[in-house]
């Protein structure tokens, strides 16, 4: 009959209880480890993702209303309408400068150019045919 | 007494009035039976271990005062149970001298002594002797003394039948183990207290919301890391449409050179010049290379350029 546990049984029991906590404190440690881990890389990802449709943002549909209604460009037959969701953007008697400076603006409003005709019709100016959708 | 021992001194018979002994090596102790009770019972049932759980009853009322063990061994027709005092044993096999880590084996007189021949002087005053195949110690004046041994050299081996006094060992060696045991104790309290704290950690952690979430964007890594494969090819397409758009406007011609139309469609620019020298279109292929590098295809076909976007 057993009166008291053999120090032998004792020590081999708590041996066996520091093994297990060890084991178990590695295990957790390298659970969270490995989520920090993932949490960091989701947070760079979300922050990529934010910052590149910070860039990306395209202008409202009134902002490019208002630039393409605006008679920002003299002497230039500038015409546009809107079908199937594409604006479709119609000028001539454009001079190069104006040329440029359309583009420059409708470009930095981000939209996503489609379609893009540029023809010469004489010596100073041209013609655009142009389809975006935002 | 210390003539009880063979030359090579590794089984001892040890009674209470056995003096203190001197053990080189470890000992193989039988004890007499001035230290246990027997008793033979007929139990119906198969296992020692069963037929264990009723040596306390068998026992009852027949044993002085005292925390006894028990234990039994199967004969053919019956139980024959031992009743011993651990306590009993330790204290006296310290007096002796003996300690724990010299003890071999503890085993009962009536387990190896069962086939003598001849009684064998246990101490001073008693011998053992065996009388109706259950061994007993009497008083020396009532054997016959020039039968007598004072060896135990009919005794070649020891039975299986060994018993373990756990509270010795635990008495002996806790002394020991204590360093030991102590240190493994702080260790497990710092550990537990570790596993408590990053247990707390891991919960809290768990408890987190998702990090996309924070960012109000779909929930899995999967949907998000398509998301940004799709933004980045857009946000390259786009700048790399805006880079060649500009570097056409800015192109250096010369003044025979113009261009007479510019049209782009399905990531492909067709750039048509008014021209004579064809050959003066490398330059500006050349130019464009130089301002846009590896963004651009350029294929060149007389006067029609047509830059692809990469």
């Amino acid at each position: 009959m057993i009166r008291t546990i053999h120090p032998l049984y004792l020590l081999g029991l708590m041996l066996a209880l520091l093994l297990t906590l060890i084991w178990q404190n590695a295990k957790i440690e390298e659970e969270i480890s490995y989520k920090l881990s993932q949490r960091s890389d989701a947070r760079s990802m979300a922050k990529r993702i934010v910052a590149l449709k910070k860039v990306m943002k395209t202008a409202h549909k009134g902002q490019i209303d208002a630039f393409l209604d605006g008679s920002l460009f003299t002497g230039a037959d500038l015409t546009h309408r809107v079908k199937s969701g594409r604006y479709i953007v119609n000028a001539q008697k454009m001079n190069a400068r104006q040329l440029q400076s359309f583009l420059n603006r409708i470009l930095n409003m981000s939209v996503k150019v489609v379609q893009l005709k540029v023809e010469s019709q004489n010596d100073k100016h041209v013609s655009l045919y142009m389809e975006i959708s935002l | 007494m210390a003539s009880f021992f063979s030359s090579n001194a590794v089984i001892g018979l040890i009674d209470k009035n056995t003096g203190r002994i001197k053990v080189e090596d470890k000992i193989n102790i039988i004890l007499t039976p001035s230290f246990y009770w027997i008793k033979r019972a007929y139990l119906e049932v198969n296992f020692t271990s069963s037929a264990l759980k009723y040596a306390p009853s068998i026992f009852e009322g027949m044993l002085p005062e005292g925390n006894y063990s028990y234990y039994a061994v199967k004969t053919k027709k019956e139980y024959m149970f031992f009743a011993y005092d651990p306590d009993e044993i330790i204290s006296s096999l310290k007096a002796k001298g003996i300690t724990a880590s010299q003890i071999s084996g503890i085993y009962f007189a009536q387990n190896e002594m069962h086939n003598i021949k001849a009684p064998v002087q246990c101490n001073k005053e008693d011998a053992v002797v065996v009388y109706n195949d259950t061994v007993l110690q009497v008083p020396k004046y009532l054997v016959d003394e020039s039968s007598l041994k004072r060896n135990l050299d009919e005794i070649k081996e020891l039975s299986k039948h060994k018993i373990t006094l756990h509270k010795s060992s635990v008495t002996h060696s806790i002394k020991e183990l204590a360093p030991v045991l102590s240190v493994l104790g702080m260790l497990i309290v710092l550990y537990t207290t570790q596993l408590f704290f990053t247990y707390k950690q891991q919960q809290k952690l768990e408890s987190q919301g998702s990090v996309f979430q924070e960012y109000k964007l779909p929930l899995t890594f999967v949907q998000n890391s398509s998301i940004e494969k799709k933004l980045r090819s857009s946000f390259k397409a786009q700048t790399s449409f805006r880079k060649l758009i500009f570097s056409i406007l800015k192109l250096p011609l010369s003044q025979r050179q113009r261009i007479k139309s510019l049209s782009y469609e399905k990531e492909l620019f067709t750039i048509v010049f008014e021209m004579q020298d064809y050959a003066r279109l490398r330059d500006i292929e050349l130019h464009l290379h130089k301002s846009l590098g590896k963004l651009v295809k350029i294929d060149i076909e007389k006067n029609v350029m047509r830059v692809k976007i990469i």
